[in-house]
């Protein structure tokens, strides 16, 4: 088996791509929160999520 | 296979021609060049001595070329500027003449033929790197040597001595087939054949060589 | 094996020094090392043909008389000659050893800079013929491209010769190239003549003749070095297209086999100039199957404005939550290169790996709210379950081809590097040569 040093890279890269395939990654960020408390159905305006204070993009060209 | 035995006319010594096919030989007492003809012996000329022969072929040499038996019975030895090279006299067993050119120790196997594919070109027209188209090959201009005779030895088909300068003709294919033009004759001569390794001939009863084995 | 090696003793016309000549009847020309002469061996008298000048001794890195074994016969060393070619101006030079069997013939060893080649007379000609524009030759199916061609002397010699020639004469030399092996043709006003010359790394020269010490190392890189990268561009190339066809054999499996269900959809409108909270939240739905990734689409009516959504994914009865954000703007007009646009109307997002459960979604839209001026948008939002995400095989595809490019740089500049040497005149030739 030639170049077996590459091979082995491939199928790595292969079986990496392959679990996070099927994990359903991304490469989207999200930030992941613990313990959303129920009220927040009839009160959504209570929860400040984390990305709600960022800056905004402000205009065109 | 007849074995003609003839005195020769300069010192009386009987001179064997092995070959039937041969009409020159030289005696081996006197080193005259004698000629037949037909029952007399004519003597024509005397061979100078030969300069050390550096090929293992030697006169009585055995060997086989394309599964046909031939023994050398003859040499004639051609010098120039640059060098020198053999032309062995080999003949079959079916009597056939042929020529193992020795130059260098690169060895070719030809044959004469007649008539010539094609009227050649004279000795003056001749260039290196001509063209000829002969026999579904395409032969080269490789070498042109002007040449002359140096000696002979053993028995020739043919009567040849004291020629003077002669041009030669070297020609290869990229099929590694070889030819010859030999202008000592108006209309020049040719021979074709091909280049053969020393171990396909499978030579026999070679000269031994002082210093190396086979 | 062979038995002790006999020699034949003269004394130089010339100087009286003791001469040998190893080769019997084919030596010509004999040199005696001591007065640079070149002396007839064909003349009994040994008739004095030059006396030559040379800048500097060279000795020859085999001995004269050295015998050694290659290419399966035992050789002779019996001539020593340095030849020279002049580029542009700058002189290089080359040793040729000559090799003598009595059986098998002549050869030659070559050697530049460290680089061997064993070389033997071609039978067969080549052929003549050109190759991506330059010359070259054809020989037993190999194609010989054109390396070199310049007028070659002779500039100094040792040893004994088969044939005649002077300290000085010229010959025209062209080489081709395959490598490990070449192709050269001496011309000459009455003969060509044709070589097929192999190269031979200095350690195997060392070992056949029994030298002692070490080869002089090979400098640079010569016209028909092997190249040591060359085997290898072929394969790991195949090996890449084996790991590609792969890779898109996943993608293919992983397009069709993912669930792309879609759990929700629904319209709404948000405008600056609504009061009160405008946060909301979706009704519940049910995402299947193992974790993975839920999609998120956006569709909007967005005119030269921009809209901010903040999402958060969470799981009714864990209350895990996942928090993210998307910006969709959209501009375009006409100016004076043309029709213009900045942005999409439409978003989508992949949230990555969310367990199996019900969720919902929190959307908390946002516009600009600075200017005074009311900015409003209908939006619909889709969500699917269980989509192929490309982005990791395009990364994939190019990490894998990163290998193999790095091969084929590394070969190629080898290859720059031989030719670097080449004098390869196309055109033009010197003059001297009539074909």
């Amino acid at each position: 088996m030639s170049h077996p040093f590459y091979l082995a890279y491939g199928v790595l890269l292969l079986g990496l791509v392959g679990v996070a395939e099927y994990r359903g990654l991304s490469l989207n960020s999200v930030n992941q929160v613990s313990n959303v408390p129920r009220t927040v159905r009839d009160n959504p305006g209570a929860y400040r999520s984390h990305y709600a204070f960022l800056p905004r993009y402000i205009g065109g060209k | 296979m007849s074995q003609p035995v003839a005195n020769c006319p300069n010192c009386g010594a009987a001179v064997r021609f092995r070959f039937s096919s041969a009409v020159q030989s030289v005696c081996e007492y006197c080193r005259s060049i004698v000629v037949r003809r037909d029952v007399n012996l004519e003597r024509v000329g005397e061979v100078a001595d030969l300069p050390p022969d550096p090929s293992p072929i030697q006169i009585t040499t055995e060997g086989i070329y394309r599964n046909r038996p031939f023994v050398v019975a003859g040499r004639i030895l051609y010098e120039y500027e640059q060098g020198g090279w053999n032309e062995w006299h080999i003949v079959f067993s079916d009597g056939k003449s042929g020529w193992l050119s020795d130059a260098m120790a690169e060895y070719a196997v030809t044959f004469g033929v007649i008539p010539t594919p094609e009227p050649l070109p004279p000795a003056a027209k001749i260039h290196r790197g001509r063209r000829f188209r002969w026999y579904g090959a395409d032969y080269q201009v490789t070498v042109l040597t002007p040449a002359r005779y140096r000696g002979v030895e053993g028995e020739l088909p043919f009567e040849y001595w004291d020629k003077q300068q002669v041009l030669f003709a070297d020609l290869r294919t990229s099929d590694a087939r070889f030819g010859t033009i030999d202008y000592s004759e108006r209309p020049p001569l040719l021979f074709l054949g091909e280049s053969v390794e020393f171990d396909a001939l499978r030579l026999k009863n070679l000269r031994r060589v002082e210093g190396w084995d086979a | 094996m062979s038995t002790a090696p006999q020699v034949r003793s003269l004394n130089c016309t010339n100087c009286g020094a003791p001469l040998t000549i190893r080769a019997g009847g084919h030596t010509l020309t004999v040199v005696c090392a001591r007065c640079l002469t070149l002396l007839d061996a064909r003349d009994p008298a040994l008739g004095v043909l030059q006396t030559f000048q040379a800048r500097q001794i060279v000795q020859p890195l085999i001995p004269l008389g050295t015998r050694g074994e290659l290419r399966g016969a035992t050789w002779e060393v019996i001539g020593f000659q340095v030849r020279e070619i002049v580029v542009e101006s700058v002189p290089y030079s080359w040793s040729e050893y000559l090799l003598y069997n009595p059986f098998k013939g002549f050869r030659y060893l070559t050697e530049y800079d460290g680089h061997w080649n064993f070389v033997a007379t071609l039978r067969a000609l080549p052929e003549e013929t050109t190759a991506r524009g330059r010359q070259a030759v054809r020989y037993q199916g190999q194609t010989y491209a054109c390396f070199q061609s310049a007028s070659a002397r002779t500039v100094f010699v040792l040893g004994e010769f088969p044939w005649q020639f002077r300290v000085g004469e010229a010959v025209y030399v062209a080489d081709y190239i395959a490598p490990p092996r070449a192709i050269s043709a001496e011309r000459t006003q009455n003969e060509v003549a044709w070589s097929l010359g192999e190269y031979l790394p200095g350690g195997e020269v060392w070992k056949a003749f029994k030298l002692p010490g070490a080869c002089p190392p090979a400098r640079g890189i010569y016209s028909n070095q092997p190249s040591p990268h060359g085997p290898n561009t072929r394969s790991v190339w195949t090996v890449c297209l084996a790991l590609v066809a792969l890779l898109a054999a996943m993608m293919f499996l992983f397009s069709v086999g993912t669930r792309q269900e879609e759990v929700f959809q629904s319209s709404y409108t948000f405008s600056t100039a609504m009061k009160g909270e405008t946060s909301f939240v979706t009704p519940v739905f049910e995402l299947k199957g193992r974790p993975s990734n839920v999609e998120v689409k956006v569709d909007t009516d967005l005119e030269n404005d921009w809209a901010y959504l903040s999402f958060t994914l969470i799981n009714e009865q864990s209350g895990e939550g996942f928090d993210f954000s998307r910006e969709i703007s959209y501009y375009h007009g006409v100016d004076s290169d043309g029709s213009w646009s900045e942005g999409g109307r439409d978003d989508r997002v992949l949230v990555p790996s969310i367990p199996a459960g019900r969720y919902y979604l929190r959307v908390e839209p946002d516009m600009n709210d600075q200017d005074g001026a009311t900015h409003s948008v209908r939006y619909q939002l889709r969500v699917r379950r269980d989509v192929p995400y490309n982005p990791f095989f395009w990364i994939a595809g190019l990490l894998l081809l990163v290998p193999p490019i790095f091969v084929s740089l590394r070969a190629a500049g080898f290859e720059k590097a031989r030719w670097q040497e080449s004098s390869y005149v196309s055109e033009s030739k010197s003059d001297g040569e009539d074909e």
